[in-house]
């Protein structure tokens, strides 16, 4: 059913890449993708490289697909097993999407955090008060797992 | 007897024997012959010191102790028949019977004497001879030694001062010779007696009002009037004081031109019976004889009128906050409670774990008993306030708005217990709130129509402005001038926003419209008694009840968890050298963490658990409000859905705290006593009409997070074949359910209806509670499935409203998709991690602190499944149900539905029986409710149920996903081969894939031949060439019906701008299917 779009926007990648981002099926499973964020220069990310994990349910597109950070990284939206949060990828999620958007979202969630809605309230609370301890923190951490 | 206490206590010796009944008997003469009265006095005299034990007569006593001034009087009121053990027991009438009658001044004066136990002229025996004043009276009368002083009207002031002055126990000595007085009066008939007795007890009682106010300007002794004030309480307590002597009290000193006013004298009264309370626990013998004493007093209105205006009473100004209340008089009464007082709970929960279960149900028993006892006699003192006249009542019921408001925080999830008052005390005041209202408690009272439904529009005790109303959303209410000049009260109009759409139901049939609609609803200035006990008892549930049995939740699980606790330390390695000590240390700290937690649950019991008077009131509360809320909304007939639009003003004005207070009486009840609703089974019919009046009309209450808790409500009222969650299967709501024709008609509809809306709450936790709240839904309707009436009302529906089936299974698969989807992952990680853990070289090449982490993300995972396969597998046998029945399944064969319930099925079952269904291998499975094969049945019932339409095959066929003729070989196998299915069900599913592959052929030649078609024809969101375009009006973007219909069950808003849209907006894009068609035509024939 669904194959139609996946690979619609497979091509779509190809054609018109996002910035600092790409993606594509792991093997032959077009239903299990692989993706690469460049840490933004912006952020204390700058430098890194982050993998994540798409699994595309069965009722994709009506549901939003399911991303993982496989790359530790210090966030407070993204939590130790790679979740992350954010409200397109829950409830604000529309048919009208895709992977490539989803993607370009979370790039601006890793320059632009969202404390006030935390998956990790401690980095949240850090990120809060004590700014330079974070910026830190988050570069080691890039350094540590993503480089 | 006017006595409102019996004779307890042991008073002076004299009176204390007084009071027996003696009814007046006729004057005169004396029929028993003398012969008799010598034999009788004979028998006496043999039983001598005897008389006290033989059965205990006390009339018998009594005689014993007359005191020989009195015998004139009894002489004379003897009766032949009734009275006869008097003349027993008066041996030395008989020789003075001789004398000549006595002159009316020596029988006034032998009255006095007996009233005041005083003498004049010589001592009489029992009596105290006032010596000084004899001889001072003899002095002014000049009279000789031997010659008699007759106690009079003249001297009864001056004895009385005698005693006073120079006597110990005066307040003693002023009420019982008030009491004495009385009962002088009930026996004589002469009217120079009792006119005597009667001046000389006013007196009395005047004597007992300035004695009160200041005994330091008469008593031959150092004391205070609070010393005083005590004597006097405690006499109220022990033993009671005539009623006539508060009236003589309050009739000597209301006035005001007295020198000494009575709230000066009661004053101090209230302090000690208030303050008392401060030293005694619930187990002191003091309490309930003070709270008795109290009532006494207050039961005199004017009494109760000083109490009210006493500055203790309702001091605002000194109270800034919840806890400050306990200062206040009442405040003071009501503070008694077990649940925070650790000495009491010690002593009678002193190490319970190790006491016989048959000791500590004593314990509880007698303190629940006590309780009770307690609950009565507060209530009393309340009642005597309400009952005092209209200014008492309206101060009674302000204190109680005033605790309210000072505890609003009590309602909050988190508050801080040290700044508002106990569980104890709200609990307290709640259930003589609730002695108050059961008169009219009760789902049939007629008194029920008493209540004035515009209370929470008025501000006459409590705010109401800021509350959330059923059906009313915030400010959605508009202040209008009342239409009648008669009240100064305020008027209301409801500005109500209706869309078309709210006055039709999910199947645009036109709602019946309210008749006589009132537009304006004009608030009452003046509320009865029972609105506003109604409605203040309402505001203290919500503030006792949620935190009061959450705490009690908690100690519950915190036991249990405690429990596990100390058995894993238990079995760490006993004999480990090191370990040793620590383990000791452990465990004794648990142990002791655990005692603490035990003692709290039982002194919560004492309250919450089998206590016949609190429970089964708020049942009947809750039942009662669910019968008058369901009068508001169908405006006195009997419920019939769907209700009238536009909402009755009445009923969409009240709280939702209403409802809120019904969800957890019955909630908490179920949970921790069902017994106590299988004893109020009559009651329970209205709370179940209530819950789905409720969830079938959200107009009327509009908090969907509010008709979701209901869910809950009706799931653990509904029959259950096993025992779930350690809730056993409850007698009353049963039958209930198998006997209300209401449920059989209307429940089905909640269930389906409340599945689709519960989709979206408001609450932050959405996503997630629906979850639960469809569990509850699919496990009643699991349960009733096979109940023929709840069937047939089940097909009813689905012809009368295939769209809310239809909203109701999209969300069911939904669900269902993310729920297995969700397993499938967590399986697959628990898997993971397993085999790591149990790969030595592999797990040991982890840091610590990394197996540390795995070992914290296997146990997290090992929750999540538990969790998650609880719902899954639910609503799995929600969909094997539901497609097994040939009048719901057309709805999963509908173009919006089949290809994704083929897709997911598919899918499923290649996980299940796939080359990769070996990673869903966990150890341990049945303890996560983990069952592959069950699940596998499941999944192939449902196919085998579907397969019956041709529709189906065509939709597995398109799948390129998961299908494949291995796959299905494979789950032919294993059904094959365990035999979880029969032959005949595994042959239906060979022929189901050979119609299958014969489909798919002609699908794959015509998706090539499609191939080229321009993007123009496809549709947006699928990729795939249009059949049927439409455009959404809000976007301009054009997508295929079924596509953006699918869409649409799940999520009304456009996906191309999110505003609202709905399935009948979308407009036929006509020009485009004609060239879509044209173009198709044109491929086919080239083929061809």
């Amino acid at each position: 059913m669904a194959l139609k779009r996946i690979n619609k926007e497979l091509q779509d990648l190809g054609k018109d890449p996002p910035a600092n981002c790409s993606a594509g099926p792991v093997g032959d499973d077009f239903y299990h993708w692989q993706a690469t964020i460049m840490g933004p220069p912006d952020s204390p990310y700058s430098g890194g490289v982050f993998f994540l994990n798409i699994h595309f349910p069965t009722d994709y597109p009506f549901k939003p697909p399911k991303i993982q950070f496989t790359t530790k990284i210090y966030h407070p939206n993204i939590n130790g097993n790679g979740s992350i949060c954010l409200d397109i990828l829950r409830d604000q999620w529309s048919p009208a999407l895709t992977i490539s958007k989803v993607l370009l979202s979370i790039c601006s969630l890793l320059t632009d955090p969202n404390p006030d809605d935390p998956l990790v309230p401690d980095i949240a609370q850090t990120y809060k008060t004590n700014r330079a301890r974070y910026d830190d923190l988050a570069r080691d951490w890039t350094r540590k797992y993503a480089h | 007897m006017n006595w409102l206490r019996g004779n307890t206590g042991d008073g002076e010796a004299e009176g204390a024997k007084e009071d027996v009944p003696q009814p007046a008997a006729p004057s005169g003469s004396n029929p028993i012959s003398r012969e008799e009265m010598i034999r009788r006095r004979n028998l006496r005299f043999a039983n001598i010191g005897k008389a006290v034990e033989k059965e205990g007569n006390p009339a018998e006593v009594q005689q014993k102790d007359q005191p020989v001034a009195k015998k004139p009087a009894v002489e004379k009121n003897e009766t032949p028949t009734a009275k006869e053990e008097k003349v027993v027991a008066a041996p030395k009438v008989v020789p003075k019977a001789a004398r000549p009658p006595m002159s009316t001044e020596q029988l006034i004066s032998a009255a006095l004497s007996k009233v005041l136990m005083s003498s004049l002229g010589k001592p009489v025996p029992k009596t105290t001879f006032l010596e000084e004043l004899s001889m001072d009276i003899k002095q002014e009368l000049g009279l000789g030694d031997e010659d008699p002083i007759y106690l009079s009207d003249a001297n009864a002031d001056r004895i009385i001062f005698e005693r006073i002055t120079k006597f110990p126990e005066v307040i003693g000595f002023l009420v019982d010779s008030f009491s004495r007085g009385e009962e002088e009066l009930r026996r004589s008939k002469n009217e120079d007696i009792r006119r005597t007795v009667e001046s000389t007890m006013n007196i009395l009682a005047l004597w007992v009002g300035r004695i009160l106010a200041s005994p330091e300007d008469f008593v031959g002794y150092p004391t205070s009037a609070g010393r005083m004030a005590e004597w006097f309480a405690s006499r109220l307590a022990s033993r009671g004081v005539p009623f006539s002597l508060l009236e003589s009290l309050v009739s000597n000193f209301e006035g005001q031109d007295e020198t000494v006013s009575l709230s000066q004298i009661l004053e101090p009264i209230f302090a000690f019976f208030a303050d008392s309370n401060l030293k005694s626990n619930l187990m002191s013998p003091g309490l309930i004889p003070n709270l008795k004493g109290l009532s006494t007093l207050l039961s005199n209105k004017t009494i109760a009128q000083k109490f009210i205006e006493s500055p203790r009473f309702l001091p605002k100004d000194r109270l800034k906050q919840g806890n400050d209340v306990k200062e206040s008089l009442l405040g003071r009464i009501l503070a008694v409670s077990l649940l925070e007082d650790t000495g009491l709970q010690t002593e009678f929960f002193h190490d319970p774990l190790n006491t016989s279960a048959a000791e500590v149900h004593n314990n509880i028993f007698s303190l629940r008993e006590t309780l009770k006892v307690y609950w009565d006699n507060v209530a009393k003192i309340f009642m005597c306030l309400f009952e005092s006249g209209v200014a008492g009542r309206n101060a009674a019921l302000d204190w109680v708005a005033f605790v309210s408001k000072l505890n609003g925080d009590r309602r909050k999830t988190y508050f801080n217990r040290d700044i508002v008052v106990g569980d104890g005390f709200i609990l307290n005041l709640m259930v003589v709130m609730l002695k108050v209202c059961a008169p009219f408690s009760v789902p049939s009272s007629p008194k029920l129509e008493k209540i004035d439904p515009t209370y929470v529009l008025s501000d006459v005790r409590v705010d109401y402005s800021e509350a959330t109303r059923l059906g009313v959303a915030a400010g959605s209410l508009e202040r209008v001038e009342p239409e009648s000049s008669s009240g100064p009260g305020a008027a209301y109009r409801h500005v109500t926003s209706l869309e078309p759409t709210d006055l039709v139901d999910e199947n645009q049939v036109p709602l019946p419209r309210t008749p006589n609609a009132e537009d304006v609803l004009e608030v009452s200035s003046k509320f009865g008694f029972i609105t506003e006990t109604f409605y203040l008892t309402g505001s203290l549930l919500e503030l006792g009840y949620s935190s009061t049995y959450s705490l009690y939740g908690n100690t519950l699980m915190r036991i249990n968890e405690l429990r596990k606790q100390m058995d894993r330390v238990e079995s760490m390695g006993a004999g480990m050298g090191p370990f040793t000590g620590f383990r000791e240390v452990m465990l004794k700290k648990l142990e002791k963490e655990r005692l603490e937690e035990v003692r709290r649950k039982l002194c919560y019991d004492v309250y919450l658990i089998e206590n016949d008077q609190f429970v089964p009131d708020l049942i009947s509360f809750a039942a009662a409000s669910s019968s008058y809320l369901l009068r508001l909304l169908c405006f006195g007939q009997p419920p019939e859905l769907p209700l009238s639009v536009p909402p009755s003003m009445k009923a969409a004005v009240q709280l939702e705290a209403m409802v809120d207070d019904v969800l957890n009486i019955m909630i908490n009840s179920l949970r921790y006593d069902p017994e106590a609703v299988d004893r109020s089974a009559p009651l329970i019919d209205n709370i179940l009409t209530l819950s789905v009046v409720a969830i079938n009309s959200p107009l009327h209450f509009k908090n969907p997070y509010l008709r979701s808790r209901l869910a809950e409500l009706l799931w653990l009222m509904a029959p259950r074949t096993n025992e779930r969650d350690g809730m056993q299967r409850n007698t009353a709501c049963q039958a209930a359910f198998e006997a209300h024709p209401f449920l059989k008609k209307y429940l089905m509809r909640a269930i389906f209806r409340l599945y689709v809306d519960v989709e979206t709450t408001g609450s932050s936790s959405q996503f997630y509670d629906k979850f639960s709240s469809r569990f509850y839904l699919s496990d009643i309707l699991m349960e009733l499935w096979d109940d023929q009436h709840y069937r047939r009302s089940l097909h009813e529906l689905v012809a009368a409203n295939e769209k809310l089936v239809l909203n109701t299974i999209n969300m069911l698969l939904n669900d269902a998709n993310w729920l297995l989807d969700d397993t499938i992952d967590t399986l697959q990680e628990l898997h993971g991690l397993q085999m790591m853990m149990e790969n030595p070289p592999e797990w040991n090449s982890l840091t610590q602190e990394q197996q540390q982490e795995k070992r914290q993300r296997f146990a997290e995972l090992e929750k999540k499944l538990k969790t998650t396969l609880r719902l899954a597998n639910s609503s799995v046998k929600v969909l094997v149900a539901l497609t097994g029945d040939g009048n719901i399944r057309k709805v999963f064969l509908r173009p919006e539905m089949v290809e994704r319930v083929a897709v997911m099925l598919n899918y499923y079952l290649k996980q299940l029986v796939g080359p990769r269904c070996q990673e869903l291998k966990v150890k341990n499975k049945e303890e996560y409710g983990w069952e592959p094969k069950t699940l596998l049945t499941d999944i192939m019932r449902a196919y085998l149920n579907l397969a019956k339409s041709d529709k189906f095959a065509a939709a597995i066929a398109i799948d390129h996903r998961s299908y494949s003729e291995a796959i299905f070989l494979s789950a032919i196998d294993k059904a094959t081969r365990i035999r979880f299915l029969r032959a005949p069900e595994i042959q239906e599913f060979r022929l189901l894939l050979q119609q299958i592959q014969k489909t798919e052929k002609l699908e794959e030649m015509e998706a090539e031949l499609f191939a080229d078609a321009p993007d123009e024809f496809l549709d947006p969101i699928m990729s795939t060439l249009m059949q049927d375009p439409v455009t959404l009006p809000a976007s301009g973007v054009v997508c295929d019906r079924h596509v953006i219909e699918r869409h649409l069950l799940s999520d009304p808003t456009d996906p191309f701008n999110r505003k609202p849209l709905k399935a009948e907006h979308l407009i036929p894009n006509v020009e485009l299917q004609a060239r879509i068609r044209e173009y198709m035509n044109l491929k086919k024939a080239g083929a061809q």
